[in-house]
C-alpha cells in the first residue's frame, strides 16, 4: 500500500474537489450543445455564427447554434 | 481559423464550407478550448500544491526551483511548437490529399482518432524511452526530482518533432488531421492532473484509466518502476503488452543519474551533453550507431 506523503486536509479536500469540478466541466463542454456558446473563442463563434447562419439561409440570431448539436447531420 | 480553411481549399465554387467543415470546427473549437481551460485547472492545482508544501514544511529552495524549471520549459517548447507545427500541418495535408479512402468527418471517427492517437502515443511514448535519439528529448520531462502538476508541463523543444513523426500512419488510415492533432492535443490535455502526489488509487478506475498513482510509478527511478505503465489516457495498452506495474511504495522521481540543476537551458540539453560524451569513445560504426539507437545506458561489450 503506497503512504503518500502528509497532506493538510483542508488543501486535500480542495484539491479532490477541484478534480471534480473539472471533471463535470469537462463533460458538460463536450455534451452540450450549446457550452461552446459560453466558453468557446470569439473567433471560433464568429464563425460558427456565420457558417450556420448561411447553411440556414437566413440569420436567426444566437438560436442559429445554440440549436445545433455538436456535430451537423443533415 | 478562415484563412487556413481556404488555403486547404474548404469553400466550393460557390463560397459555402461543406458540412464536414463545420463538424471540423466545432471539435477544433472544443478541443482547444479544452486545452485553454487545462491551463486555468493547472494553475489552480499547482497553487494548492504550493500551499500544501508551505504548511507541511516541505517547501524549500529546491522544491521551488525545480517547479520554476518546469515551468521555464514552456519557453523553448511554445517556440518550438509553432515553428514545427506549420510544417507537420501542411506535410499531413499534403499525403492526406494523396489518401483515396479518407474517413468522413463523423463523431465515431473524431472518438476513433482519439483512441487511435492514445495508442500511437504508447508506441511513441515507450520508443522515447527505449531509443537514446528520442531519450534525449523525453529525458527532459523525466529529470525533476520532484512531481507535482508543474511536472505535466515539462517539455524539450524537441518533442513536436517527434510526435509529427509518430502520428504520420493515422494521416495513411484516411482520417482528416485536424481529428489527429486534436486526439493528440485531447492525450496530452488529459495527462496534466495525473502528475501529483495529492491523490492515492482511484479504485475501479485504476483498471483502465492512466491515473496519479500509475503516473507516479512512470515517473519513478526505483529499478522495478523503470520503463513502465507508458499510457497516455488508457493504461490498458501497458497491460495489454506487459509494461504495466501497480504502485507499491512511494517512488523516488528523477533520473537514476541526477542532473543536479534547475537551469532550464542545461535541463533542455544536459543529455545532448551525454550523448556527446559517450559519442567521443566511440571506436567504431556500431558503436556509434549504438550509443544513439539503443536504450538509454546501452555501453559496447568492451565496457560492460
Amino acid at each position: 500500500m503506497t503512504t503518500l506523503p502528509k497532506h493538510n486536509p483542508v488543501l486535500r479536500a480542495l484539491y479532490f474537489a477541484i478534480a471534480l469540478v473539472m471533471l463535470a466541466f469537462f463533460v458538460w463542454l463536450f455534451a452540450a450543445p450549446n457550452a461552446l456558446y459560453y466558453v468557446g473563442s470569439t473567433e471560433f463563434l464568429a464563425w460558427d455564427y456565420a457558417s450556420c447562419a448561411r447553411a440556414e439561409g437566413e440569420i436567426h440570431g444566437s438560436r442559429c447554434y445554440l440549436s445545433e448539436t455538436i456535430f451537423f447531420e443533415r | 481559423m478562415w484563412e487556413l480553411l481556404n488555403l486547404l481549399g474548404a469553400q466550393d465554387a460557390y463560397g459555402n464550407y461543406s458540412e464536414s467543415v463545420y463538424a471540423l470546427v466545432r471539435y477544433m473549437a472544443l478541443s482547444l478550448s479544452a486545452y485553454d481551460w487545462t491551463l486555468v485547472f493547472a494553475a489552480l492545482f499547482l497553487f494548492v500544491e504550493l500551499a500544501d508544501d508551505l504548511i507541511e514544511k516541505r517547501m524549500n529552495k529546491g522544491r521551488i526551483g525545480e517547479t520554476f524549471s518546469s515551468l521555464a520549459t514552456q519557453i523553448p517548447f511554445y517556440v518550438s511548437e509553432a515553428l514545427v507545427f506549420g510544417g507537420v500541418v501542411l506535410g499531413y495535408f499534403y499525403i492526406y490529399e494523396f489518401i483515396p479512402w479518407k474517413l468522413h468527418e463523423t463523431a465515431t471517427v473524431a472518438f476513433l482518432a482519439v483512441f487511435l492517437a492514445d495508442f500511437v502515443y504508447y508506441g511513441e511514448h515507450r520508443l522515447m524511452h527505449k531509443i537514446r535519439l528520442f531519450w534525449l528529448a523525453h529525458s527532459v520531462h523525466h529529470s525533476s526530482p520532484a512531481l507535482n502538476t508543474a511536472t505535466a508541463f515539462r517539455f524539450s523543444l524537441f518533442d513536436p518533432v517527434i510526435s509529427g513523426l509518430f502520428h504520420l500512419p493515422l494521416v495513411l488510415l484516411g482520417i482528416n488531421p485536424i481529428f489527429i492533432f486534436m486526439g493528440e492535443l485531447l492525450v496530452q490535455v488529459y495527462q496534466f492532473w495525473i502528475h501529483n502526489e495529492m491523490m492515492g488509487k482511484l479504485g475501479p478506475f485504476e483498471w483502465f484509466l492512466n491515473t496519479p498513482s500509475h503516473h507516479r510509478v512512470h515517473h519513478g527511478a526505483n529499478a522495478k518502476y523503470l520503463d513502465k505503465n507508458f499510457g497516455g489516457i488508457l493504461i490498458v495498452w501497458d497491460r495489454l503488452f506487459g509494461t504495466f506495474q501497480r504502485e507499491e511504495e512511494l517512488p523516488t522521481y528523477g533520473l537514476i543519474t541526477p542532473i543536479n540543476t534547475i537551469n532550464p537551458i542545461k535541463v533542455q540539453f544536459y543529455e545532448f551533453s551525454r550523448l556527446w560524451r559517450d559519442l567521443r569513445t566511440a571506436r567504431n560504426a556500431d558503436e556509434f550507431c549504438g550509443y544513439v539507437f539503443k536504450e538509454p545506458g546501452w555501453k559496447p561489450h568492451r565496457n560492460r
